[in-house]
């Protein structure tokens, strides 16, 4: 036997492990008692069976205590699991991921025995699980691994961690080249070594001889047009090298090679840092964005002859960008859709003379820093629907990182009406663009009917549409959601309720399932009922499907007759006839049918904002013409004004609480015209138009130039008195500010007070912190590790002359051409060995036939418990029944032995005459009841005769009193009419003698 | 049989040791008191099923498995099981094994939702699965067993038949096959159902020489449903899902369907013409049926229906419209379902193709054989 361990608050005896060990203090005790009270209940047994019964009693007593001390049973699991980690990121070369796949496929058979387990991880941006650990998995077959332009070990570790199987020892095998670019697998790994997971490692070794990466493209931050600026271009060789660069602006090529025919220009690389100096004319004003590439066309020898094609495997890091801000003054960017909307605005403009550009919104920059180039950007009756959710977002930025101003005039494709509503945008306005509560308005009510998404992750697209629709919707309006789930078939997800402060839907979309539901007709039924019977004025349904469930035509009949509209999104249909059934869902009812293609993905979420929207026409306020009350709050907005004209039209807002400030309001006290500093830039909101459809008053209003000017130039970025030389530098994964600052007159400018953020590529942007470094110099610096563009906006304060204060704002752009993956060029090997001594893994060899993934060594076995104080309890409950028999009852094997002979001797019976068997069944009849003679020899319970001698036979049910017992009575002689004449009477007359004898006792 | 003795001739030691051996005896014959023979408990959970299979990719693991059959072959029993990966594997019932794995040659569009094991066209010795390749719109024929390969990959199949349309012989989405069989084993008619705007069963006569398989349709069963003016026509189908050939009590074949949208089973006379409409609702006491897909035919004329709604398979008197019995619960855990696709019925055992839990379940059930259907094809 084991001896016994303590575990935590646990005694281990064997395979047994006792959870609450006190608890067999309880057996001494209680087996302490026992003897004493054995000594004087049992003094009535003879020595052996006193001894047994005592034995007896305290086996029952430990058992029933160890059941008390709850026992577990430990079983050891030899079974070994294994989580290969794979780095799938694009720093490992192609011919590596393939020689990865062979390792792999060669080094898993090992030692493997067939209940070990195998699992399988890929590690890029993000950590994937291809394959859970199985007894099946065999090797290495990649799924979905998410972007590749990063390494994320940590991410890979923990989740291997997370997804060890309990029922193995488990060890994880990390295969890359560990050049990571988020995370620390440092620290994951101490997790793994926590819980006592060893990680093995392999390097993937490579190495990049004859790489060349375009290191920076270097430009200053501003110029001036007319000016011809300096385009740096930094190479970095392996090996000597000779190529083309070509350099482009703003898309445009340049040529940087008049002489002959092409754009690019021969060079020749040596080994190490290479500057190339390209001089550029500034054409244009606004941002210059210049992008250099160089393309390898072979390697020099040591004479600087030509040889063979070089090969620069990472073409990603062939790349560099850099941006110059070309200003004059201040611009603004007027978006919108038809010129009629805009025309008198920007007659107001050109009176004022601020210089204005008209777009419409599909020509919006698509990249911040050309349009922090813009002062403001004014959006005259436009539609959520008219940009992209990074289009979006990066208005957002461009007020609240850059400080550039945001001007939103109205209309009916406006504000609520337009879908603005949960949009990145909403935050930026200083009205809310859901109604007031306390507002009486029809309202909308929009079903989603949802099928499974069979799409590459269909069901994150499945919930982000959910989502995009349930945002576009206000507060007031109703929204319900039904799928088909698997268990519970076809039901509500999220009944139809008002979506309030959307967390109750947002939840109930978490948890949609996506079920492949095999007929449209339960859950179109569903959201019929559920929309008639809704108090709304307008209703919709949209149903996104593949489109192959069957549909009912009658059900689309009673849509029909019910005025409720069903749109149809059909992702990924199988066959035309899919496409049909989709079709005429949305044809019969009135709806829309979109039919998304698998790279069209990205626009599911607008769609479904655009039809939310169809439901949000019930914002629009149009009546009596009236005129909107001024506040009264100063403001130099509306400075000199002292009243305006009517309006009969705008969309219903509410108030925001905070600094907004509203000047004036319509029906209710609904805000017509607010603004607010958002960030660094400012924001106006105008919920009725500038044209004659809501505002033919205004148009003929003499005060309309000096509302508008008042208007947009407060919202306008703020010119700068001074003059500031804005550089930028990299440093590791930081990118430093330098400004040198200068007075108009020339002097340093002490003493500013700088508010800088910059925008960055993942959309959150930061604080930089600008400070005095020198004499009109000043510098901050900020965290630039992901690849993307960078913007720069500074304002600053600084004391001027006899009181004066000098403020203005400028801007600086720098980009990361390419993700840090592509700057590795060897690999990490230290590190590798760092996470295997620290978990007490081994360094894997390239040999695949000499690394056996499964071997034993090193790991900890786990250990299973299972509780098992039933069948402590039981034994000893049985036991303690026994106990009590003991005394009475003993068992023989010669007794055994003997009852079998009788059986036989019964079947020799059998062969006898009936007479015979009747006269045999009787004889032993009476020889069980009693009636034999012989009885009395072979039940001494029952004879009367003391002096008889014990005779070797089984004959009694019941205990026995010992005759050299001291305390033994003598025995009854049995009476004639005593006698019992049956088994049962038999018994009852024993019982009956037994209470006797204890009475006597 | 326990003997008895008067004191003081006993081994103490051996009556300690003969008292906790009749104590544990009573422990194990009282804990093993509960053990029935039921194959589920009162919550319809399945008890003491087999589980095959898990979720993955890798031989031995399904992607939502959309078809599966049995068939016995050298003494073996295999189920083959078409998954959402596009394979096909034939696992062996006993050991859990694949022991043979192809790929089905297209799936862009989509992949197979149901296959049958029955004779092949040409040669009847020669074992075959008919694969419905829905979402290609055809149907796929390979031979049995499958061959074996670790990584497999797309297959032809010896012969594929079946192109997109709405006429005769043309196919939108077949869903399922039955073959009828002649007394030598031979196949004489394919039954296919469909659906997808032709929710229908296509007939074709088998006319294949001992080298080249020929077809050729000859008649159609049932009528989508709603395609007449948007009325419902008696013998109108919606997702037949799957379908069987069945001798009835008296003798006669039928063609057994389940109109899975219309939540209900059908029985036609190998003419078309309609028998009867059994569901949703069968009794008052159960819960009417909730998108039947499965039907196997017992060897007492009886089916088991898997509903793929109602996470269930039932038992039921195909003449009395009565529920016998019913297995599985909706859920996650051994022996309950979650979307079960079809079950066939194997040496006694029934095989459940628990689609949404991606794995097989198999259990033995009183009284339930399909031997005789081996007779008429379909499920041999």
């Amino acid at each position: 036997m084991t001896p016994p361990m303590s575990t935590l608050g646990s005694l281990v005896v064997g395979p047994i492990q006792f959870n609450r060990p006190v608890m067999l203090i309880l057996i001494v005790i209680l087996g302490v008692l026992s003897v004493l009270i054995a000594r004087k209940s049992l003094a009535g047994l003879g020595m052996s069976s006193r001894w047994s019964a005592l034995i007896i009693r305290i086996l029952a007593i430990s058992m029933i205590v160890g059941a008390m001390a709850y026992p577990v049973y430990r079983k050891s699991k030899d079974a070994v699991g294994v989580m290969l980690i794979v780095d799938a990121s694009r720093s490992i070369p192609v011919a590596s991921q393939i020689q990865i796949d062979q390792y792999i496929n060669r080094a898993q058979e090992g030692s493997r025995q067939s209940d070990d387990l195998l699992g399988v991880i890929t590690a890029a941006e993000g950590a994937y699980i291809q394959s859970t650990p199985s007894t099946h998995t065999r090797s290495v077959d990649r799924q979905f691994i998410g972007g590749t332009e990063g390494t994320n070990l940590a991410e890979a570790v923990n989740l291997a961690i997370a997804t060890a199987s309990k029922e193995s020892s488990n060890r994880i095998v990390l295969i890359t080249d560990a050049n990571e670019t988020d995370g620390s697998v440092l620290r994951a790994a101490q997790a793994a070594r926590a819980v006592g997971i060893p990680i093995d490692v392999l390097a993937v070794e490579f190495d990049y001889t004859e790489e060349v990466i375009v290191d920076s493209v270097q430009a200053p931050s501003n110029v001036r047009v007319g000016d011809t600026t300096t385009v740096k271009v930094v190479i970095t060789a392996i090996k000597p090298a000779a190529g083309r660069i070509l350099l482009s602006l703003s898309g445009v090529p340049i040529d940087l090679n008049a002489d002959e025919n092409e754009i690019g220009k021969i060079v020749e690389l040596s080994k190490g840092q290479n500057v190339f100096n390209v001089p550029v004319p500034v054409l244009r004003r606004g941002p210059q964005l210049y992008n250099a590439v160089f393309e390898p066309l072979a390697v020099l020898d040591d004479q600087g002859a030509a040889g063979a094609t070089i090969g620069d495997s990472i073409r990603e890091n062939n790349t560099g960008m850099a941006i110059s801000f070309a200003g004059d003054e201040g611009i603004v960017l007027v978006v919108s859709e038809s010129e009629e909307d805009s025309a008198d605005l920007l007659a107001t403009m050109a009176n004022a003379d601020i210089k204005a550009e008209r777009i419409t919104a599909a020509q919006l920059p698509s990249n911040l820093p050309e349009l922090v180039s813009y002062e403001a950007v004014v959006l005259v009756n436009e539609s959520a629907f008219s940009f992209s959710s990074t289009q979006q977002e990066m208005l957002r930025q461009y007020v609240h990182e850059s400080g550039g101003g945001l001007v939103m005039v109205g209309g009916p494709e406006s504000f609520g009406a337009g879908g603005w509503i949960g949009s990145p945008l909403a935050d930026a306005l200083p009205i809310r663009l859901d109604p007031p509560q306390k507002r009486q308005m029809p309202r909308g009510a929009l079903v989603l009917v949802i099928h499974s998404v069979e799409i590459p992750k269909g069901v994150f697209y499945g919930k982000q549409i959910c989502n995009a629709a349930v945002d576009a919707l206000s507060r007031l309006d109703l929204v319900g959601i039904v799928e088909y789930q698997g268990f519970s078939g076809t039901d509500w997800v999220y009944p139809i309720s008002p979506v309030g402060d959307r967390s109750a839907v947002r939840q109930s979309i978490q948890n949609l399932q996506f079920g492949d539901m095999p007929s449209f007709d339960p859950s179109l039924q569903l959201a019929l009922q559920g929309l008639k019977n809704s108090s709304a004025g307008q209703k919709h349904c949209i149903v996104i499907s593949d489109g192959d469930p069957s549909l009912s035509r009658n059900l689309l009949r009673e849509f029909k007759q019910a005025g409720i509209t069903i749109s149809a999104v059909g992702v990924n249909p199988h066959s035309p006839g899919d496409t049909n059934t989709l079709r005429t869902m949305a044809r019969t009812t009135g709806g829309k049918f979109y039919n998304v293609s698998n790279n069209a993905l990205a626009t599911l979420p607008q769609i479904f904002v655009k039809e939310a929207q169809t439901i949000r026409r019930a914002l629009i306020w149009e009546g009596e013409p009236f005129s909107p009350a001024m506040t009264g709050v100063p403001t130099e907005t509306m400075r000199g004004i002292s009243g305006v004209p009517n309006i009969k039209g705008y969309v219903v807002a509410a108030e925001r609480e905070g600094l907004a400030l509203v000047t004036l309001r319509g029906k209710e006290n609904d805000p017509i015209a607010a603004q607010w500093q958002y960030g660094l830039g400012k924001v106006i909101t105008f919920t009725s138009d500038a044209t004659t459809r809501w505002a033919p008053s205004w148009v003929a209003w003499d005060g309309f130039n000096q509302f508008w000017e008042q208007h947009i130039r407060w919202a306008m970025r703020p010119g700068g008195s001074a003059t500031l030389r804005v550089n930028t530098e990299h440093f590791g994964e930081r990118t430093r500010v330098i400004v040198e600052a200068f007075t108009p007159d020339g002097q340093r400018l002490e003493f500013a007070n700088f508010r800088a953020r910059v925008a960055t590529p993942d959309g959150k942007g930061q604080i930089v912190e600008v400070k005095q470094v020198g004499p009109g110099r000043y510098e901050g610096d900020f965290d630039s590790a992901n690849a993307g563009a960078y913007v720069v906006n500074m304002q600053y304060r600084a004391p001027g002359k006899e009181g004066n204060v000098l403020e203005g704002s400028a801007q600086a752009a720098v980009t990361r051409p390419f993700s840090s993956e592509f700057r590795s060029l060897k690999t990490n090997t230290p590190l590798l060995r760092q996470v295997a001594s620290m978990t007490g893994g081994t360094v894997l060899t390239s040999d695949a036939s000499a690394s056996d993934l499964w071997r034993r060594d090193g790991l900890s076995k786990p250990i299973t418990l299972t509780p098992v104080w039933l069948a402590f309890a039981m034994i000893g409950i049985a036991i303690f029944l026994l106990d009590v028999a003991v005394r009475r009852v003993r068992i023989s094997p010669a007794a055994i032995l003997a009852s079998v002979r009788r059986s036989a001797r019964r079947e020799q019976d059998k062969s006898t005459g009936a007479a015979d068997a009747m006269r045999l069944a009787r004889t032993k009849a009476r020889s069980r009841t009693g009636d034999d003679e012989s009885r009395a020899r072979k039940n001494r319970k029952f004879e009367a005769a003391p002096d008889a001698p014990a005779a070797d036979v089984p004959i009694a049910l019941k205990g026995e009193t010992e005759s050299d017992s001291p305390l033994a009575k003598p025995k009854r002689a049995i009476k004639e009419d005593e006698k019992p004449i049956d088994a049962l009477s038999a018994l009852r007359a024993a019982k009956q003698r037994a209470k006797d004898d204890m009475k006597e006792l | 049989m326990i003997g008895f003795m008067s004191v003081g001739h006993q081994n103490h030691v051996q009556r300690i040791a003969y008292i906790i051996g009749a104590a544990l005896a009573a422990w194990l014959m009282t804990s093993s008191a509960g053990c029935t023979q039921r194959s589920t408990d009162e919550s319809g959970r399945l008890t003491n099923a087999t589980v095959l299979g898990e979720t993955g990719t890798h031989l031995g693991q399904f992607v939502y498995p959309r078809g599966m059959d049995v068939f016995e072959y050298e003494g073996n029993h295999y189920a083959v099981i078409v998954d959402k990966t596009a394979r096909l594997q034939m696992m062996d019932l006993a050991s859990g094994q694949v022991v043979g794995a192809i790929k089905v040659p297209e799936w862009d569009q989509g992949m197979p939702t149901g296959l049958t094991v029955a004779p092949s066209i040409i040669d009847p010795s020669q074992p075959a699965v008919y694969v419905a390749d829905t979402h290609e719109h055809r149907v796929l024929v390979y031979a049995l067993p499958l061959p074996m390969d670790d990584e497999p990959g797309p297959t032809s199949p010896i012969f594929a038949f079946g192109t997109y349309g709405q006429s005769p012989g043309e196919f939108i989405y077949p869903t399922d096959i039955a073959a009828r069989t002649n007394h030598h084993g031979a196949v004489e008619e394919l039954y296919i159902s469909e659906y997808g705007g032709n929710d229908r069963v296509s007939v074709f006569r088998n006319e294949s020489t001992k080298t080249k398989p020929i077809i050729v349709w000859d008649r159609a069963i049932g009528i989508a449903s709603e395609t007449v003016d948007g009325s419902e026509a008696p013998d109108a189908l919606s997702r037949p899902q799957s379908i069987v050939l069945r001798t009835n009590l008296a003798g006669e074949s039928e063609l057994v369907l389940t109109d899975s949208s219309h939540h209900r089973i059908g029985r036609f006379t190998l003419d078309g013409e309609l028998i009867s409409w059994i569901g949703p609702v069968l009794d008052q006491d159960s819960e009417p049926m909730r998108f039947p897909y499965g039907v196997t035919i017992l060897d007492d004329s009886t089916a088991l229906i898997t509903e793929f709604g109602g996470c269930v398979v039932r038992r039921i008197n195909l003449e009395t419209a009565e529920q016998l019995d019913s297995f599985g619960t909706p859920g996650r855990g051994d022996g309950e379902l979650a979307t079960p696709w079809s079950c066939s019925v194997i040496n006694g055992r029934v095989v459940i193709l628990d689609s949404g839990n991606n794995r097989l379940q198999m259990f033995r059930a009183a009284g339930i054989n399909a031997e005789q259907q081996l007779a008429i094809g379909g499920h041999p």
